[in-house]
C-alpha cells in the first residue's frame, strides 16, 4: 500500500509537471543550461591554465631548474657552478626526468655598425636544449645550432624573430657580441646568424640569442662553468615531487644542497666557495605565473558562484510563479483532504524531478560540448585578428584544448540538483499554508 | 673684578675682534671673475683643437679592481678615439666617437658595433663613467646658467660655481656644483645632482702645466649610491694641440690605431 502510494505520489508529481509542459520545460531548461555552461567553462579554464603553464614552462623554463642557491636569489653572472657528466647522469636517473640542458646566461650588446641591441645571450648545448624545450622546432628561418660547434668556422647564433628584425639581419649575416665578462673584462666575438626562432615567448623572440655553450663560456670567461640546468619532467602535476627527488639524488651524489634561495653579500663572498645548489619547480621559478594560475582558479570560482546564483534565482522565480498560478489547484487538493504535509512533499518532489531532469540534461549537453572541444580544440581566433595570440608573454595557438575531469561534470550537476530542490522549499511552504476555501473562491 | 671675569672679558674682546677681522677679510674679497672667464676654461679643460694622451684607468668595484691602460686622441669637440692597450686580453678594444655617433670596436671580431642612443647612460668599458660622459657635447658655458660665489674651504678661498641646466639643454643632471681654484679656475671637485639627490662626485688633482694650461692629471669618480666603488683616471702623458689627422677617426684609422 505504502509503495503504491509512493508510486502514485511520484506519478502525480510527474503528471503535474507534464500538465504544463512549457513551464516545466523552461525551468528544467534553465537548470540544464546552467549546468552545461558550468561544465563547459570549467573545462575551458582548466585547458587554458594548462596551456599557459605548459607554454611558459616548456618554451623557456623547463619544469624544474637547478642553480647555485645565491644565483636563485640574484642572477649575477659570476654565480656559476661546475657540471660534470656524472651529475647530468644522476639527474637523468631520477624518475619522470625526461631531459636536462645546461645553460649559460650573459647580457651584452649584439649588433653591427648600423644597429645594436641589448641582448640576452643564452649558451646552450645544441643537442640537449631541444630535448627540454621546443626551441629547435620553433626555427622559422635557417636552422638550429649545429650539433657540434665548428672549430674553424664562424661561431653560430640563433636569434629571436623580433631581435633579428630590429637588428635588420638575415640568416648568414654577421653580428658582433660585445659584453663585460664575469671577471669584469670586455669580451667580444663575431657570430654568423644560423637561424631565427619564433616561439611566441616575448623574452625569447624580442631579446634572446642562442649560442653554443662553449662559445658563451669563452665570451663570458666562465671557465667551463654553468649558470643553470633546465629539466623537463614527464608531467606537470607532480613537479614538486620530482624537484624533491632531484634534491635528494644530488645530495647523495655529494653535492651541497640548499632548500631556499641564499642571500649572499657580494662583499663577503668568496667566489670559489662551495655555495650549495638549489632545485626549484616552475611554480617557484615563475611565481607570477603561478599566482596568475591561482588567481585564475579563484576568479573562476567567483564565476561559478555567479552562475549558481542566477540559476537559483530563476528557479525560485519559476517555482513561485507556478505556485501562484496553481493556488486554486492546491486549494482544491487541500479541500478534498490532502494533508498540508503531503502537499508540501508533492511540490518539493515536483521541483526535485525538474532539477534532476534539468541537471542530467545539462550534464549531458555540457559534457558533449566540452569533450568535443577537448578533442578538436576551441577556436580562439574569433577573439584575435588571426594568428596566435599571446598572454603574459606566452603564445597560445588558435585552439585551446579543454580539459574534462569527472569532478568537472559531477560537481555542477550535484550542486544544481541540491540547489534546485532547495529552491522549491519556499513555494512548497506557501502551498501548504493556503486557506482552501478562500483560495478556491478566488478571494486570496 | 675677579680674575675670572677678567678672563671672560678678554675672551669677549677677542671674539668681537675676530668677527670684525673676518668681516674685513670679507670686504677685501677680490672681485668675482666673469662667468665667461671661468666657463670657457672649464669647457676647454680636456678639449682643444686636438690632443693625444696615454692614461691609466682604475675601476674599483666591490669585488674586483681592474686596471686598464688606454691611449686617446681627440680632435675638436666631436671626435675622439680611445684604444685599450692593456691588459692583453682586452688590448685593441676601442671606442670611437665621430660626430653624433658612438661605436665600440671589437678586436676579436674586427668589427665596429654601434652603441644605440638608449645606452648612452650606461657604463663605458665597465667603468663608472657613462658612454654619455664620453660623447657629451654640452658646454658649461652655453647649456648652463651659472652663479659664481667665493667660499672658504678651511684657510683657502675657492670659487664655487652653481650650475643649473638651461631649459631644453641635453643634460641629465639638474644641478652641478663645481669647486674651483680661486685664481686659475682649475676644478677641485664637482658634484652632480639629479632632482636634489647627489648622483656622483668627482675630484680633480695632480695639476700639471701643459702647453701653458693647468690640467688636473687625476680624476676620481665616486658614484653616490656605491661609496665604496670608484673609477680613477690618471693621465700618464698629455699633449695638447698636436697633429691628429682627421683620418684617425675613420674605420681604417681606428683599425690602424687599435692594432698597433
Amino acid at each position: 500500500m505504502a509503495g503504491n502510494l509512493r508510486t502514485s505520489f511520484l506519478a502525480m508529481a510527474a503528471r503535474n509537471l507534464l500538465r504544463n509542459g512549457w513551464r516545466s520545460g523552461l525551468t528544467a531548461g534553465g537548470i540544464a543550461v546552467s549546468v552545461a555552461m558550468m561544465v563547459w567553462t570549467v573545462a575551458m579554464m582548466a585547458g587554458f591554465s594548462g596551456t599557459m603553464v605548459r607554454g611558459a614552462t616548456s618554451v623557456e623554463l623547463g619544469q624544474v631548474q637547478v642553480h647555485r642557491a645565491d644565483y636563485a636569489e640574484k642572477a649575477r653572472p659570476e654565480r656559476s657552478f661546475e657540471v660534470s657528466a656524472a651529475m647530468l647522469k644522476t639527474i637523468e636517473g631520477v624518475p619522470e626526468v625526461q631531459a636536462v640542458s645546461p645553460r649559460v646566461h650573459l647580457w651584452g650588446l649584439l649588433g653591427n655598425e648600423r644597429r645594436s641591441q641589448v641582448t640576452r645571450l643564452v649558451g646552450v648545448d645544441a643537442v640537449r636544449e631541444p630535448k627540454v624545450t621546443p626551441v629547435a622546432g620553433a626555427v622559422t628561418l635557417g636552422a638550429w645550432l649545429s650539433a657540434k660547434p665548428s672549430k674553424t668556422g664562424p661561431h653560430e647564433v640563433v636569434l629571436g624573430k623580433d631581435l633579428a628584425r630590429k637588428l635588420n639581419v638575415k640568416v648568414g649575416s654577421e653580428v658582433v657580441a660585445f659584453l663585460q665578462a664575469t671577471d669584469g673584462s670586455l669580451g667580444n666575438d663575431l657570430f654568423v646568424v644560423r637561424g631565427v626562432v619564433e616561439t611566441g615567448n616575448q623574452l625569447i623572440d624580442r631579446s634572446t640569442a642562442f649560442i653554443h655553450l662553449e662559445d658563451a663560456r669563452y665570451l663570458g670567461v666562465l671557465d667551463g662553468r654553468t649558470h643553470e640546468l633546465a629539466i623537463k619532467t614527464a608531467r606537470l602535476d607532480n613537479v614538486n615531487l620530482v624537484a624533491a627527488q632531484l634534491t635528494q639524488a644530488l645530495r647523495s651524489d655529494q653535492h651541497k644542497m640548499a632548500s631556499a634561495p641564499l642571500k649572499v653579500d657580494p662583499d663577503e663572498q668568496d667566489l670559489n666557495a662551495a655555495v650549495p645548489l638549489l632545485v626549484q619547480p616552475w611554480s617557484e621559478l615563475a611565481p607570477d605565473l603561478f599566482k596568475m594560475v591561482e588567481l585564475n582558479d579563484k576568479s573562476t570560482s567567483l564565476l561559478y558562484f555567479v552562475i549558481y546564483l542566477i540559476a537559483i534565482l530563476s528557479i525560485v522565480n519559476t517555482q513561485r510563479m507556478s505556485a501562484w498560478e496553481r493556488r486554486r489547484e492546491f486549494g482544491v487538493m487541500l479541500a478534498i483532504g490532502l494533508s498540508p504535509a503531503r502537499l508540501f512533499r508533492l511540490v518539493l518532489t515536483e521541483t526535485f524531478l525538474l532539477a534532476l531532469a534539468g541537471a542530467l540534461l545539462g550534464a549531458a549537453m555540457g559534457t558533449a560540448l566540452a569533450s568535443w572541444h577537448a578533442a578538436v580544440g576551441f577556436d580562439m581566433s574569433m577573439f584575435t585578428d588571426g594568428g596566435s595570440f599571446s598572454y603574459m608573454g606566452i603564445a597560445f595557438n588558435e585552439r585551446i584544448f579543454f580539459k574534462l575531469r569527472a569532478t568537472t561534470i559531477l560537481e555542477p550537476t550535484l550542486v544544481m540538483l541540491v540547489v534546485g530542490t532547495l529552491a522549491g522549499i519556499w513555494p512548497a511552504w506557501k502551498a501548504m499554508r493556503l486557506e482552501p476555501a478562500a483560495t478556491i473562491a478566488g478571494r486570496s | 673684578m675677579t680674575r675670572h671675569s677678567l678672563a671672560t672679558l678678554l675672551c669677549l674682546i677677542l671674539a668681537v675682534g675676530s668677527v670684525f677681522l673676518s668681516q674685513t677679510t670679507h670686504a677685501a674679497e677680490p672681485p668675482l671673475p666673469t662667468n665667461k672667464q671661468v666657463l670657457a676654461q672649464l669647457d676647454d679643460l680636456y678639449r682643444s683643437k686636438s690632443s693625444h694622451a696615454t692614461m691609466t684607468m682604475n675601476v674599483v668595484k666591490r669585488r674586483s679592481t681592474r686596471t686598464l691602460t688606454m691611449e686617446m686622441w681627440t680632435r675638436g669637440q666631436d671626435q675622439a678615439l680611445v684604444v685599450i692597450r692593456k691588459p692583453t686580453r682586452e688590448a685593441g678594444t676601442a671606442t670611437l666617437k665621430n660626430k653624433e655617433e658612438l661605436y665600440n670596436y671589437a678586436p676579436r671580431a674586427d668589427r665596429l658595433i654601434r652603441i644605440p642612443s638608449g645606452l648612452l647612460g650606461s657604463s663605458w668599458m665597465g667603468s663608472h663613467f657613462s658612454n654619455d660622459d664620453l660623447i657629451r657635447d654640452t658646454s658649461w658655458d652655453k647649456d648652463y646658467t651659472t652663479q659664481l660665489t667665493w667660499k672658504m674651504a678651511g684657510a683657502t678661498r675657492v670659487l664655487l660655481a652653481r650650475m643649473k641646466p638651461k631649459p631644453g639643454a641635453p643634460v641629465v643632471y639638474t644641478l652641478v656644483l663645481f669647486t674651483m681654484h680661486a685664481t686659475h679656475f682649475t676644478p677641485i671637485r664637482s658634484e652632480f645632482y639629479d632632482r636634489g639627490k647627489l648622483v656622483r662626485t668627482m675630484t680633480y688633482d695632480d695639476v700639471k702645466l701643459i702647453s701653458g694650461r693647468r690640467i688636473p692629471h687625476r680624476m676620481v669618480l665616486v658614484p653616490a649610491n656605491k661609496p665604496k666603488e670608484r673609477t680613477e683616471m690618471i693621465y700618464e702623458r698629455f699633449e695638447l694641440d698636436v697633429v691628429v689627422p682627421e683620418s684617425t677617426f675613420s674605420k681604417r684609422g681606428l683599425r690602424r690605431a687599435a692594432k698597433r
